[in-house]
């Protein structure tokens, strides 16, 4: 760790993965506090173990691989009395989000476009939920509805926002 | 699948029972279709998160305003800044003990758009803000009009210079370059020599500046609250011929719609604690670092806090005489900051400066072992001039660059390395200063002096 070509590889490998593993991380732990601790976690990790990394192998795959352990650690302390299995989930999100990345600064792009285009009550669900951080059953009270159709508003928002985005990926060639 | 996508749709709401959870992440983990499934929805949830949190702030990627009638505000076109392409602008490195990883993005490398020509203001920040049904962008500009803001802040600089930040839900309607009205909602003000007598109308009274920082806040009644953190302002009841009444800094006044008059309050500044970094210059502080709050209690010496790196704004908008010497002007990672060192920013440049000041608690011992750690992250509005960090120079410059209240100590504080031996990587204090010049990366151990480090910030008209 000494050795300063060390440390700028290792700056620039990690700056390079950090989106997907937080993206990783957050996919699992909904927290945003949990999940910047959780990456601190695997961060630490990741500079400790550096030296482990064999360079023929993609970062981002050994820092996920990292990322892994440490998420299902806090998941099944989390879940510790419940009977839920997220072992295999997690590994083949994992994957999943290895081969998205290349992909996520043009789907973002996309989704800017596609939510500038979103109007009227979408909107304001949009803001409540996103901007305003509010669970559905305050956006319920708010916009006097059930939070039952709150959750259906949303879905069909999310789900017209997804059409929207794999649209434009695939004009531009993407899928 | 749809329902499993429904499914993740109330995973992202927090709305699933622990069996719905178990079947959702049995279905994710059953083959590598569902997997891809779940994480392009998590993708977009985050995305969306991101692009309407402000926590993506320091990205080229904006939201798009395409709806330009019911609204002052002109969106400039920016599909090319969506699609330039990006740019690291600084990488941070790792210190010895603590690690230190950050990639910032330039707010943008597109050029600046043409200033329309009823254009007042522009809007220079901008963070969970809808106006209306849309989003502010930073480069917008407002005109004469209403800008009814739904939430999320939003930081308008005028010709003239005054900056004003609106905290939603606002209704803030702009009558020229020199006048306002605020009929509900916050905001904070920082408005310099060029643009005093700048006024604010609410609905119950008429606020004139006479060179000072303000915030005003308007309730859903009408009634309305001013606080002086720098200098003073007149006030009067609205439509009234009243002779007008001068509140200093650190008091506040409240007056209600009908009311026989302005009475004066308890100086509290909380409701204002939001907008008033975005007014003074900064535009984020994260980790230990911590913007204090306005007012003339809150200047060095005065105002101490042992656990975080404190933010003080000290001068504004101060035209240097004379070339000023200061320590560090190249972006880069400071393990060292060197006593002979000496860069100069040029006399004629308009400056604003800012103290950051770690003062730890108790009496730690210089070589205590284990020494806290402090990591903190501030970005400014405008491009870093030059950093003072040692201890002389602190001192030379307390008079010109201090804040006029501050009551500076004489002793050491600088973060320079106090004997010869000192060698890099030893657990000292970092300094990482970004590419871009906006960003301020402190690592600071928490040893027995105070350390402290004055930022000279580019206040040239923008």
């Amino acid at each position: 760790m000494e050795n300063s070509d060390t440390v700028q590889r290792m700056t620039i490998e990690w700056t390079r993965a950090q989106p997907a593993v937080r993206r990783f991380i957050g996919t699992f732990l909904r927290d945003r506090v949990d999940c910047e601790d959780v990456l601190q976690e695997v961060a630490l990790v990741v500079v400790e173990k550096f030296e482990d990394w064999d360079p023929q192998r993609p970062f981002i795959r050994w820092a996920l691989g990292i990322a892994r352990r440490v998420v299902l650690a806090h998941l099944r302390k989390k879940y510790r009395d419940k009977q839920v299995q997220f072992s295999q989930a997690i590994d083949q999100v994992a994957l999943a989000i290895e081969k998205l990345e290349p992909q996520a600064e043009e789907r973002k792009a996309s989704l800017a476009d596609c939510l500038g285009q979103v109007r009227g009550q979408s909107r304001e669900l949009l803001a409540l939920r996103y901007s305003e951080g509010r669970e559905l059953k305050e956006i319920a009270q708010r916009l006097g509805m059930t939070a039952s159709n709150v959750g259906v508003m949303l879905h069909r928002v999310r789900a017209s926002l997804r059409k929207c985005v794999d649209g434009k990926l695939k004009a531009e060639g993407m899928t | 699948m749809s329902d499993m996508i429904r499914q993740t749709d109330r995973y992202l709401d927090d709305e699933l029972s622990d069996e719905e959870l178990a079947e959702l992440f049995q279905w994710v983990g059953a083959n590598a279709a569902n997997a891809d499934q779940f994480a392009r929805q998590t993708m977009i949830d985050q995305h969306t998160s991101e692009l309407l949190c402000g926590g993506d702030l320091l990205s080229p990627t904006r939201l798009s305003n395409t709806d330009q009638q019911a609204s002052p505000i002109q969106a400039k076109p920016w599909r090319a800044h969506l699609r330039s392409p990006r740019r690291i602008a600084w990488v941070a490195a790792f210190a010895t003990t603590a690690l230190l990883l950050i990639a910032l993005f330039p707010l943008s490398d597109a050029p600046k758009p043409t200033r329309p020509a009823d254009a007042i203001a522009e809007i220079t920040y901008a963070s969970n803000a809808f106006v209306a049904d849309r989003v502010c962008s930073v480069g917008d500009f407002v005109g004469r009009g209403l800008l009814e803001l739904k939430t999320g802040l939003v930081r308008l600089d005028f010709a003239n210079g005054a900056a004003i930040t609106l905290q939603g839900p606002a209704r803030f309607e702009i009558f020229n370059g020199d006048s306002a009205r605020l009929s509900s909602g916050i905001l904070t003000a920082s408005i310099p020599d060029a643009a005093i007598g700048f006024e604010v109308n609410t609905p119950a009274m008429k606020v004139v500046d006479l060179g000072t920082a303000f915030g005003v806040s308007v309730g859903a009644d009408g009634e309305t609250g001013v606080c002086v953190f720098e200098g003073e302002v007149e006030v009067s009841r609205s439509a009234t011929n009243d002779v007008p009444k001068r509140v200093r800094e650190g008091n506040a006044v409240r007056c209600r719609p009908e009311a026989d008059s302005i009475d004066s309050v308890d100086y509290t500044t909380e409701r204002y604690e939001d907008g008033w970094p975005v007014t003074s210059g900064v535009l984020q502080a994260t980790g230990l670092m911590k913007f204090v709050s306005p007012g003339p209690d809150f200047v060095p010496g005065r105002y101490e806090d042992s656990s975080r790196i404190m933010v003080f704004r000290e001068r504004f908008g101060l035209t240097l005489d004379v070339d000023l010497a200061v320590d560090l002007v190249e972006p880069g990672q400071y393990l060292r900051i060197h006593r002979r060192a000496q860069e100069v920013v040029s006399a004629g440049q308009r400056v604003s400066s800012y103290l950051l000041q770690l003062d730890p608690i108790g009496e730690l011992q210089r070589h205590t072992p284990n020494k806290p750690r402090v990591i903190g992250q501030i970005t400014f509005d405008q491009p870093v001039l030059g950093l003072i960090a040692v201890s002389q120079r602190l001192l030379a410059t307390d008079e010109l660059l201090g804040n006029p209240l501050g009551n500076y100590s004489k002793m050491p504080r600088g973060i320079e390395p106090l004997r010869t031996s000192d060698t890099a990587n030893n657990g000292r204090d970092v300094v990482i200063l970004s590419e871009d010049r906006r960003t301020l990366s402190l690592d600071l151990s928490a040893g027995s002096a105070v350390d402290q480090i004055r930022v000279i910030v580019d206040a040239s008209p923008k």
